[in-house]
């Protein structure tokens, strides 16, 4: 029931998406959109297709997941040094992921590249945090699109780190009785995605109202 | 039971870790909206700052308004006042008992005092409010302004108005021309450049003035600074000014490392009517 009810809340991305009007345009929104998606449609079809080949169905999910989280917090944050290192520490991490599916064994799932995922996603949220908080200084944080998006991927992850990285060496039932625990975890992640959405539609709505081109006639000296 | 005891501390750990992770995440969550209150309350503290700033500047420009009417009074009673007086001399009671070799002559030299009496209060008028912006209008007067620093031949003063059809009100005209005088000013004192150029244009409801030179500048954060420190009260007065005209002023060097530019944003108004 849990797990139907989460397959479904991917799909609220894509309605809220359409109901706040959201433009192909608008890069992030569409993003959140077909992440939405893409995860209700793995969720819901792809593992009775991909049940011969578990271990590529989880680091499909774990990759694109990865990407999606990092490819947001890659947009938002404003140091160039940083998004530098996002974009080697993820093609490390792309490489690892190849390494890891062709070399290990998957139980019941890729525990190491989730862990490494999680550790990488909240050192790219604190960062963005701490970046935000010290250079707005006219809106508060949770006026911004990303500070949500920031709190349903911590919520998501906080709630399911150790029960990925401890998911191999649990009995069936304690596999069941915890993985509700994160079925919870990543529903209120879905909301407050879509929570996003609004507040990111808000504030384009008002940005493009705020900044109206200003336009300085010609003023050299010929 | 070894197992058991394994499967138990497992899921202990994976119960209490996940707790410590949700607790991490709201404290996390809870601290950065802490610390954007915090932040907030600075930016207030800040924005005081900000008013007494203002506050200064106002202060500053009343400072400079009583300078100049001591200015004032002085120039009219140390060189107006003594010469009136002389010339009442000349022109005494006793006049009329003189023989008239000596009461042309003491009319004449009365009549020569009452000119320079004219010219003197001509020029503290002038001083005032220059006569060419008040019948000609901005461009006449930078135009002056601009031949009378050619003239001395050390800096190349040249000036264009691209679209002057619709003249600003005379007192927002004063307030430009005030503030152009005392840009100026400063760059002939403290730039050394070898020449100044002004360009004006409209765009919108936007009156826009341009003053580039080749010398030292400052750039928006010196000006800024400036403004906040206890000297340049040229600068605060530039300030008040643009504030009073409900404008913008915007100091930068040009893309070029070459020049150093000024840019004067004011809104425009109905057109020039009396």
């Amino acid at each position: 029931m849990l797990k139907l009810l989460l397959i479904y809340s991917y799909l609220t991305l894509p309605l809220c998406f359409l109901i706040s009007k959201g433009k192909i345009k608008e890069g992030l929104l569409l993003l959140l959109a077909v992440y939405g998606v893409i995860f209700f449609c793995l969720l819901n079809y792809f593992d009775l297709i991909f049940q011969t080949i578990e271990k590529y169905y989880h680091s499909a999910y774990t990759f694109l997941e990865y990407s999606a989280f990092t490819f947001i917090f890659w947009v938002n944050i404003r140091n160039k040094f940083f998004r530098r290192f996002i974009i080697l520490i993820s093609i490390v991490f792309f490489l690892f992921q190849i390494y890891y599916v062709n070399s290990a064994s998957v139980e019941r799932m890729d525990s190491i590249p989730i862990g490494i995922e999680t550790i990488l996603i909240f050192i790219y949220i604190f960062y963005f945090l701490f970046d935000f908080s010290k250079n707005a200084k006219d809106t508060f944080i949770y006026n911004h699109y990303c500070f949500w998006l920031s709190v349903g991927i911590l919520i998501y992850l906080g709630g399911s780190f150790f029960y990925y990285i401890l998911v191999n060496n649990l009995e069936h039932e304690d596999v069941i009785r915890f993985g509700n625990l994160t079925y919870v975890a990543e529903i209120i992640k879905n909301l407050l995605f879509c929570i996003a959405i609004f507040i990111y539609k808000k504030s384009t709505a008002n940005k493009i109202h705020n900044n109206l081109p200003k336009k300085i006639p010609n003023l050299d000296m010929i | 039971m070894f197992f058991l005891q394994a499967n138990t501390s497992t899921t202990t750990a994976l119960f209490l870790g996940t707790i410590g992770m949700l607790v991490l995440t709201i404290g996390l969550v809870v601290f950065i909206i802490m610390h954007q209150r915090r932040v907030q309350r600075f930016q207030q503290k800040l924005q005081q700052l900000e008013i007494d700033q203002q506050k200064m500047m106002l202060n500053a420009s009343i400072k400079m308004q009583e300078e100049e009417r001591q200015r004032l009074a002085a120039d009219l009673h140390d060189d107006a006042g003594p010469l009136l007086a002389t010339a009442r001399l000349y022109l005494n009671e006793n006049l009329v008992n003189q023989d008239k070799v000596n009461q042309l002559q003491s009319i004449f030299q009365a009549r020569q005092i009452i000119d320079d009496t004219i010219q003197l209060i001509r020029n503290i008028s002038h001083d005032l409010m220059p006569p060419t912006l008040k019948n000609f209008g901005l461009e006449s007067a930078i135009n002056d302004l601009f031949q009378k620093i050619s003239g001395s031949g050390t800096v190349n003063a040249s000036q264009r108005f691209h679209d002057y059809k619709d003249r600003l009100k005379p007192e927002k005209e004063l307030l430009v021309f005030r503030i152009v005088q005392e840009l100026i000013n400063n760059i002939l004192k403290h730039s050394n450049s070898s020449f100044i150029h002004l360009t004006q244009n409209v765009h919108a409801d936007k009156f826009y003035l341009r003053i580039h030179h080749d010398g030292r500048g400052i750039v928006q954060s010196d000006f800024e600074k400036l403004n906040k420190s206890n000297i340049g009260l040229g600068l605060k007065n530039i300030g008040s000014r643009i504030r009073l005209l409900q404008g913008e002023i915007l100091f930068e060097k040009d893309i070029s490392q070459t020049y150093y530019k000024v840019t004067i944003e004011v809104p425009k108004d109905d057109p020039y009517s009396s």
